[in-house]
C-alpha cells in the first residue's frame, strides 16, 4: 500500500489556508502517485466510454432517420429511456442489478458501459439532428444513383454531417469526461473517488487534493471545449452553408 | 422503356397525380411542360422511385418498379439531374463523378477516373476535376451533375427542371450540353422544363400537364404551332410572350 | 422534636445552599463556548442517521440511539432541555468539515479516536469501544484473513477501517492491497448493496455499525475482529472550554454507570472486550 502517513500533520483547518500552506502541499504531494493512478483510471474510462458512445451514437442516430418504423422505434426507445433517467441510476443498474442476472462487471467496466451508453443516447440525437440538417436533395441524389440507405449514410450523408456535428459532439465529450466521476459512487478508484477518500481520511487536508482534482479535470476538458468553440466560430464565419446547417442543428438540439 | 400505368399520387389528402398513363420509348427525348404544381416533377420522380405512387404501376423495361427492386433497378437503368444540382459538397468534382462507379459499379479508381475525365470533357469542364462544388458557378455545377449522371452509363436520364435554379446567363451553357446529349440515339431522356426553345429543338414528343393529368401530347410542331386545348394555348401564350 | 425539626431544617437549608451553590457555580464556571450554546438555547449535534442502536433516523425524522441519548444528556447538563438538541445527519466524510465550519457544536457519530484526529479535533474519553469486523454472505466460504486474498472488500470513504484491515491482515500473515482488495464507497448502504449484488465479498466497518446491516443472508465474522476503536465526542479544536465540559460529564457518567445504562437501553452491548 502506497499510503504514506505523514509524521507531522499540519494544524491548518481552513481550506483556503490549506491551499496556501506549503506544509499541506508536502503531505498531499507525498501521495501524488495515488492521484496519478486515479487520474489514469479516469482517462482510460473516458477514452473507452467515448469510443462506445460514438459507435452507439452513430448507429442509433442513423437508425432514427430510417424510413422503417422498427429501427426508428428502437432508436427512439433507447434515446428516451436513457435521457429521461439519471446516470447514477443507470450506473447502479449495471453495478448492482446486473449481477442478479449473472452479469458481473467491475467499476471500470460499469463506467465504460454506463457512461458510454448514456452519452451514446445524446450523441445519437446529435447525429440524428445532423443527418436531418443535411438537405434532402443529398439523399435523393444518392438514391437516384442507386445507393442503398446504408451506403448513402456512409458515403454521402455522414461525411457531410461530421463537419457540422463536431461542436455539439465536443460538448458531449466534455460532459462524458466529467460524468465518468459517477463511478466514484460505486467504489471505482477514479480521480473523484480517490480525492474524496484521501481528503477525508487521516490528515483532513481538503484544499490541495480538491484543487488538484479540479485542475486535472479542467486540463482534460478545457482544451477540448476551447477547440470545439473555435471550430464552431470559424465554421459559422467562413462556410456559409455548413454554418447555416450548424445553426439549425443547434436550434434543433436546444 | 418506361411505362406509367394509371398512376395516382396523394400528398396527404391532396391528389397531385390523377391517373397518369404514359409510355416513354427507348431513345426517346420526352419533354414535360406545364404550370407549377401540375405534377410534372412528381411524374418524373415516380420514374425512378423517389416517389412511390399511391396506386398504379411503374414499369422500367418489362420490370415493375417496386420498393424491393427499386435500388437495383434504378442503379442499372436510370440517373437523374436535379433542379438544385445536389452535388456532394464534401467531394471534389472528381469525387462526385467517381463515387457511384467505384462503390456501386465495381470499377477501379483508375477506370472510374478515366470515365469521369471522358464525361467532364463532354460537358467541357476537364479543368475543374479537382475543384469543390462550392467554388463553381451554378451552370458549372449543373454541368458536373450531368457528367455525374452520365458516369452511371444508364440508358435513361431524368431531368427535373435542370435550369430553373440557374442565373439567366448560365442557362444556355447547360442547355447546350443537353442538346449535345440529345444527339445520342440510345439515351432516353425525360426532361421537365420551362425552356420552350430547347423543348422545341430536342423533343421527340411534348407532354402538357395540368392539375395532375396529361392534358395534351404531341410533336413539338403540333404543340407550338397548333395546340388543341384552350388551357395549353393559355399556358404557351403566357410563357412564350 | 424541636431539635429534630431544627436538624431537618438545617439539612434542608444546607441542601438548598448546595443546590444554589452548584447552580450558581456551574453557571458561573461554564466556559464561554458552552455559555454561548446555552444562550442560543440550542445544542447542535452531528450524528449518524443510519446506524441502528447508535443513531438512526426514523421515517418521521426523529433520531434514536445511544449517541442521541448521550447528546440529550449533555444538553441537560448544560441546563438546556433534551428537546433543545438539533441533530444533523453526518457521514464519515462530512462530520469533520461540519465541525470545522462551526455548523455543529459536537459530533457523536461513531467517531473513532485516533492520534491523528486528536491533532485536528478535541475528543472526549471513549464512551464506547468497538472492533472492526467483516460482514459476509453466509455461503461466502470466508472464515478468516487467508480467505480474503482474492476477495474484494468494501469500505467507506474517509474511514479508518481500510488501513486497520490491511494492518491486521498483515499481522496474520496475509497481504491485502488497496488496489486489489479494497473498494471505497461513499456510504454504508452502498457497500451493503454491493455486497448483496456480489460486487464485494465483504463489508468492513465497526462491528456496531455492521450489526445494523445484519440480515438472514449475512453474518459478522467472529474470527476477524481487529483494531479496537474507541468512540469519543468530538468538538472543534478551538472550543477547549466545550471539550473540557464534555469530558467532565462523560467521565462522570462512565464512573457512575449512566453510560452503561444507555448502552443497555439501546441494545448495543459491545462485542469487543479489552
Amino acid at each position: 500500500m502506497a499510503r504514506l502517513r505523514p509524521r507531522h500533520i499540519p494544524q491548518v483547518f481552513n481550506v483556503i489556508e490549506q491551499i496556501l500552506s506549503p506544509e499541506c502541499w508536502m503531505v498531499f504531494l507525498a501521495d501524488w502517485t495515488l492521484f496519478l493512478q486515479a487520474f489514469g483510471v479516469t482517462v482510460m474510462v473516458s477514452i473507452a466510454a467515448l469510443a462506445l458512445a460514438l459507435t452507439l451514437g452513430v448507429v442509433f442516430g442513423v437508425m432514427s432517420t430510417s424510413h422503417f418504423a422498427l429501427p426508428r422505434s428502437v432508436a427512439r426507445a433507447y434515446v428516451e429511456a436513457i435521457q429521461n433517467t439519471p446516470l447514477v441510476l443507470q450506473a447502479y443498474v449495471f453495478y448492482l442489478a446486473l449481477p442478479y442476472v449473472g452479469v458481473m462487471m467491475g467499476q471500470v467496466s460499469v463506467g465504460i458501459f454506463a457512461v458510454g451508453i448514456y452519452h451514446g443516447a445524446y450523441i445519437a440525437e446529435v447525429v440524428r439532428a445532423g443527418i436531418q440538417s443535411i438537405p434532402r436533395g443529398q439523399g435523393e441524389a444518392a438514391a437516384s444513383q442507386g445507393f442503398t440507405y446504408v451506403q448513402t449514410m456512409r458515403w454521402v450523408i455522414l461525411p457531410q454531417t461530421v463537419k457540422i456535428i463536431l461542436p455539439p459532439l465536443v460538448n458531449q465529450m466534455v460532459n462524458l469526461i466529467k460524468n465518468t466521476s459517477v463511478i466514484a459512487l460505486i467504489g471505482g478508484t477514479d480521480l473523484m473517488n480517490r480525492t474524496n477518500d484521501w481528503a477525508t481520511s487521516g490528515a483532513s487536508i481538503y484544499g490541495p487534493p480538491f484543487l488538484v482534482c479540479g485542475v486535472l479535470y479542467f486540463l482534460l476538458c478545457f482544451p477540448l471545449s476551447t477547440w470545439g468553440r473555435r471550430y464552431e466560430e470559424r465554421l459559422k464565419r467562413k462556410d456559409s452553408r455548413a454554418g447555416q446547417e450548424l445553426k439549425t442543428l443547434e436550434e434543433e438540439l436546444s | 422503356m418506361i411505362r406509367l400505368s394509371n398512376v395516382h399520387k396523394f400528398f396527404g389528402s391532396h391528389e397531385v397525380l390523377k391517373g397518369i398513363n404514359l409510355d416513354v420509348n427507348e431513345g426517346e427525348k420526352l419533354v414535360i411542360i406545364g404550370p407549377s404544381g401540375s405534377g410534372k416533377s412528381t411524374t418524373v420522380r415516380c420514374m425512378n422511385g423517389l416517389e412511390t405512387p399511391t396506386s398504379g404501376h411503374v414499369f422500367i423495361g418489362d420490370t415493375e418498379l417496386t420498393k424491393k427492386n427499386r435500388i437495383e433497378l434504378v442503379r442499372s437503368t436510370s440517373s437523374m439531374v436535379f433542379q438544385q444540382f445536389n452535388l456532394y459538397p464534401h467531394l471534389t468534382v472528381m469525387g462526385n463523378l467517381t463515387l457511384a462507379p467505384i462503390k456501386l459499379f465495381g470499377k477501379t479508381r483508375r477506370e472510374a477516373q478515366e470515365l469521369a475525365r471522358h464525361y467532364l470533357a463532354v460537358v467541357g469542364l476537364e479543368e475543374k476535376a479537382n475543384a469543390y462544388p462550392a467554388t463553381l458557378s451554378g451552370g458549372q455545377q449543373q454541368r458536373v451533375a450531368i457528367a455525374r449522371a452520365l458516369c452511371s452509363q444508364t440508358k435513361i436520364i431524368l431531368f427535373d427542371e435542370p435550369t430553373s435554379a440557374l442565373d439567366p446567363e448560365t442557362v444556355q451553357e447547360v442547355l447546350n450540353v443537353m442538346v449535345k446529349l440529345a444527339g445520342e440515339k440510345n439515351i432516353t431522356m425525360v426532361i421537365v422544363t420551362h425552356e420552350m426553345g430547347f423543348a422545341r429543338e430536342v423533343a421527340d414528343r411534348v407532354i402538357f400537364m395540368d392539375d395532375g393529368t396529361i392534358l395534351e401530347e404531341g410533336t413539338p410542331e403540333h404543340f407550338f404551332e397548333n395546340p388543341t386545348h384552350e388551357r395549353t394555348k393559355q399556358f404557351l401564350g403566357k410563357i412564350l410572350h | 422534636m424541636m431539635k429534630k425539626l431544627h436538624g431537618m431544617g438545617a439539612l434542608l437549608l444546607s441542601a438548598l445552599a448546595i443546590l444554589t451553590f452548584t447552580a450558581v457555580s456551574s453557571a458561573a464556571t461554564l466556559p464561554d463556548d458552552v455559555q454561548a450554546i446555552v444562550k442560543r438555547g440550542e445544542l447542535r449535534v452531528g450524528v449518524k442517521s443510519d446506524v441502528p442502536g447508535f443513531s438512526m433516523q426514523d421515517l418521521s425524522g426523529n433520531y434514536a440511539g445511544m449517541e442521541v441519548d448521550l447528546a440529550k444528556k449533555l444538553a441537560e447538563a448544560m441546563g438546556l432541555k433534551a428537546d433543545d438538541v438539533t441533530f444533523t445527519a453526518v457521514t464519515a466524510k462530512t462530520r469533520g468539515q461540519l465541525l470545522d465550519t462551526g455548523d455543529i457544536d459536537m459530533v457523536l457519530a461513531t467517531f473513532t479516536i485516533t492520534e491523528e484526529r486528536k491533532n485536528i479535533w478535541n475528543f472526549s474519553s471513549p464512551y464506547y469501544t468497538d472492533a472492526v469486523s467483516l460482514l459476509v454472505k453466509k455461503n461466502s466460504g470466508i472464515s478468516g484473513y487467508a480467505d480474503l486474498v482474492s476477495k474484494r472488500i468494501g469500505v467507506a470513504e474517509g474511514s479508518t477501517s481500510k488501513d486497520a484491515l490491511i494492518k491486521a491482515a498483515k499481522e496474520n500473515g496475509v497481504t491485502l492491497t488497496d488496489t486489489n482488495n479494497i473498494q471505497t464507497f461513499p456510504d454504508y448502504p452502498s457497500i451493503k448493496a454491493a455486497l448483496d449484488a456480489g460486487q464485494v465479498q465483504a463489508f468492513c466497518v465497526d462491528g456496531s455499525i455492521l450489526s445494523g446491516y445484519l440480515d438472514p443472508s449475512t453474518e459478522i465474522l467472529t474470527s476477524v475482529r481487529f483494531a479496537p476503536q474507541e468512540y469519543g465526542v468530538a468538538t472543534k479544536l478551538s472550543n477547549k472550554g466545550l471539550a473540557g465540559f464534555v469530558e467532565e460529564q462523560i467521565k462522570g457518567w462512565l464512573s457512575d454507570g449512566s453510560i452503561d445504562k444507555i448502552i443497555a437501553k439501546n441494545g448495543v452491548t459491545p462485542s469487543f472486550k479489552k
